[in-house]
């Protein structure tokens, strides 16, 4: 049995569909990505699992547990981080843990080693005592996985944890989501940062305008790709007419000139590479670079998505 | 005008539904005033003492409506910028502090001057009844925009100075309200009010206080406070202007409670917990010590009722401070936590509707209560003053039954007004829209009966324990029919007066149950709970 199954989710706001006939699966144990552009569906979606959002249609199980109709018996087994969350005034690291372990029903012999425990798992049993008005961005991320893992859900839905963190603090996060997955534990997680999901997860959903475009392991998306080499050629000067020459060259697609830049797909063999570059040399373009480059999650997101919005 | 602030603020406010539901209620009760007031079945000619008295009870009632709609439109104009983030992009423009100060101001005052200029017609029909001379007309008029233009300028330097909209709200109402009174008994009983010369004198000094007000602006909005992120526990006692409150001594500590020293207990409602130690005083005492400073000094005032006599008086008051200040923390109950985004936090844990509803409900009710107790302090004097009781023509026990009536009448207005604050914050979407319906809603079933009573009284033949009777949604005509007043019974000719002070209490405690419930079902919906 998956641990997530989203079957047909619709929603429509004012008329307007923000998600369209969404299905997939979740296995435990997966780190499930789940990417798209801004307003493509995947709020909406992390929402609707996280049982705070009625669907028009369709339902969701938690490790079969219904999100539309045993709401308690899902938040009993997820754990959720809104993408932008806040926190209360005047309360310390520990009494905010405190009073969400209390609204867990976490009793009181077992609350202060959990709390310990988490605070220790996300890096933050030296800020215990601290305020949390006063933390930083990255710490406050922290606290709220920590609050997250207080009754040891077995799901954890993560919509942007990293967004708007620096780089340090980026990093720190994805070390901690590696060591929830090595605790086995299933993750649905939604990011822009697509190189940090390439990491960390193993399978990917791109989501666009509420459609499900793309849902299968990291290596088969980008793979999808590999059976066309994409080719970039650099040159001094001009790159319109080298860009008018490949777009009418056998082989070759996707023809895009950035300045003096021009990329493309070419599906021919090795050789055929080796005698399009041969030819133009000849032709006497004034080459920097002819190189082929690496299809990366990001490249097959960009080739999947259109950039349009719901 | 080329002020960008100003520009925009007038656009945006007057295209609002707000600005226009204001104008329909402000001119609609004027309307209905005169209406109700105008004379039956004669031509012209009717007499100048009824005439007057038209145009006096007109007078009055403009002055009340400025006092509880003005508030409205300015306490929110500065808050609002704050709580979207939006005040320092302002302030790093290169519009100066003085021109965004300049900008609000002149859009706020503008908006309710227009408020006060689209009554002026109905005002003016009393002119043409006779006995009411152009001069008194023109003077009342120069006082209402006096005083709108002065409420005005509360209000804004409310907003400047405190952090959230409820504040401000709380704040400007508090410091309107005794302006208010004052400006309404000098409609009533001074024949010079309505002499231009006073006027002009008022208009100067108002005009005064406006400059100075709009200093304290300028200067709050050049040097902002960075109190984003500065918790409570920050604030030293020397920070505390006027009034200090420390929770660590008694009785701040009944009003102010201590954090529990270890950790949350089993079975203990953690919402009750958090709104108890955290939410009322989360962003500093300020609030708090602005509503007790404002409430005790009124109380003060308002005491010298209950020593002489006039309990319905003293009490009237006490329901006016819990109508005041229980929307300002009951109405943003749910509201602040959609804006400060803890609110799905909450509604993923395995809390129940009712645990998240009545843990808020419960706090503000011990807070509000404990309040309420403070200022009662006038009470045990009033047992104490020599003859009290006789001059109300009770027995000691007489007095203390009275007393405790009232008390029951003063606590289901608080039950009542924090119910409705709750359901109006999980109807409206913002603080300042749910804040807005919930004094509407309290001012319509607990003021507009009183001036209909006021005004029905004067100009009708219906009597007045019959009109008590449709007035009993009113807290301030339930205590008026306790007695404890021999102006009360002036007021009711000496006959019978009608319990209304009972059927109150159903009312209050009744609406309180359905308030709650209607409360829980949406939050139950809402977040589709099991």
């Amino acid at each position: 049995m998956p641990a997530v199954e989203i079957r047909n989710f619709r929603k429509v706001y004012d008329g307007k569909v923000a998600v369209e006939k969404l299905s997939f699966d979740i296995e435990a144990g997966d780190v499930f990505g789940l990417i798209g552009p801004n307003g493509a569906g995947k709020t909406t979606t992390i929402r609707f699992l996280a049982t705070l959002l009625d669907p028009t249609m369709g339902d969701a199980t938690i490790q079969g547990f219904s999100v539309r109709k045993q709401v308690r018996e899902v938040r009993r087994r997820i754990g959720y981080l809104p993408d932008h969350f806040g926190v209360y005034d005047g309360m310390r690291v520990w009494e905010f843990l405190d009073f969400f372990a209390l609204a867990y029903g976490i009793a009181l012999t077992r609350r202060k080693k959990i709390i310990d425990d988490v605070l220790t798992l996300v890096d933050l049993a030296h800020k215990r005592d601290d305020l949390v008005n006063g933390l930083s961005r990255g710490t406050r991320q922290r606290l709220g996985l920590a609050k997250t893992l207080l009754h040891d859900p077995p799901v954890l839905i993560l919509d942007e944890p990293a967004s708007g963190l620096d780089p340090r603090a980026r990093v720190e996060i994805k070390a901690l989501l590696r060591e929830l997955k090595q605790m086995g534990k299933t993750i649905l997680i939604s990011s822009h940062i697509l190189s940090d999901l390439a990491d960390l997860c193993n399978k990917i959903g791109i989501i666009e305008r509420g459609q499900l475009l793309a849902c299968a392991p990291v290596q088969e998306i980008v793979g999808q790709f590999s059976e066309r080499h994409v080719i970039e050629v650099s040159v001094l000067s001009r790159e319109i007419e080298l860009e008018t020459r490949l777009a009418t060259t056998k082989h070759v697609e996707n023809v895009e000139r950035i300045d003096h830049q021009v990329k493309f797909d070419y599906a021919g063999t090795d050789e055929a590479i080796a005698l399009l570059h041969g030819a133009l040399a000849r032709e006497e373009f004034p080459l920097v670079w002819f190189r082929e480059v690496e299809v990366t999650l990001e490249e097959a997101f960009f080739r999947i998505t259109k950039g349009e919005v719901s | 005008m080329a002020n960008a602030v100003f520009q925009r603020e007038l656009r945006l406010g007057l295209r609002s539904h707000r600005a226009f539901l204001a104008q329909v209620v402000f001119v609609g009760c004027l309307a209905a005033v005169v209406l109700l007031a105008w004379p039956k079945g004669e031509k012209v000619g009717v007499e100048a003492a009824l005439s007057r008295s038209i145009f006096q009870t007109l007078g009055v009632s403009m002055f009340a409506l400025v006092t509880l709609l003005a508030p409205v439109f300015v306490a929110g104009s500065l808050t609002s910028e704050k709580e979207a983030g939006t005040l320092e992009m302002l302030l790093v423009s290169p519009i100066s502090p003085a021109q965004v100060a300049w900008g609000k101001l002149m859009a706020s005052v503008l908006f309710l001057v227009f408020l006060v200029l689209s009554a002026l017609p109905v005002l003016g029909l009393c002119y043409f009844l006779g006995g009411v001379g152009g001069d008194e007309v023109v003077a009342l008029g120069m006082h209402l925009l006096g005083f709108t233009v002065l409420v005005g300028g509360i209000g804004l330097t409310a907003s400047a100075i405190c952090g959230r909209t409820h504040g401000a709200l709380v704040v400007t109402y508090l410091s309107c309200l005794p302006i208010g009174i004052i400006a309404v008994l000098l409609a009533l009983g001074s024949e010079g009010f309505y002499h231009p010369e006073t006027a002009a004198f008022l208009n100067f000094l108002e005009t005064v206080i406006l400059l100075i007000l709009f200093a304290v602006i300028c200067a709050r909005l050049s040097r902002p406070p960075n109190t984003a992120d500065r918790p409570a526990e920050e604030e030293r006692p020397d920070d505390q202007a006027v009034m200090q409150l420390q929770r660590d001594y008694f009785p701040d500590s009944f009003l102010w409670p201590e954090r529990p020293k270890g950790y949350l207990p089993d079975g203990m409602n953690p919402i009750y917990m958090k709104e108890v130690t955290c939410e009322i005083f989360g962003r500093g005492t300020g609030l708090v010590r602005a509503i007790l400073v404002g409430t005790l000094v009124l109380t003060m005032v308002a005491g010298f009722f209950l020593s002489a006599g006039k309990t319905p008086v003293f009490f009237g008051y006490l329901d006016l401070c819990v109508l005041l200040i229980a929307p300002a923390f009951a109405a943003n109950a749910f509201t602040q936590e959609r804006e400060r985004g803890t609110d799905d936090l909450l509604r993923t844990t395995l809390l129940t509707p009712a645990d998240i509803l009545l843990g808020k409900f419960r706090a503000i009710v011990r807070f509000l209560g404990v309040l309420t107790i403070f200022l009662l302090v006038p009470v045990p004097i009033s047992f104490l003053a020599i003859g009290n009781a006789q001059t109300m023509g009770m027995t000691m026990a007489g007095l203390a039954v009275n007393v405790g009536l009232n008390l029951l009448v003063v606590f289901a207005t608080l039950l009542i007004s924090t119910a409705t604050g709750l359901m109006m914050s999980l109807v409206f979407r913002s603080s300042a829209g749910a804040m807005i319906a919930t004094y509407s809603t309290v001012f319509l079933f607990a003021v507009v009966p009183v001036a209909a009573f006021a005004v029905l009284d004067q100009f009708t033949t219906i009597p007045p324990t019959d009109l008590a009777m449709w007035g009993v949604s009113s807290p301030f005509l339930a205590s008026l029919s306790i007695g404890g007043w021999n102006g009360a019974r002036e007021l009711f000719r000496d006959q019978a007066v009608p319990p209304v002070w009972a059927f109150y209490l159903v009312l209050a405690l009744g609406g309180t149950a359905v308030a709650l419930y209607a409360s829980w079902k949406r939050l139950a919906r809402a977040n589709a709970w099991a």
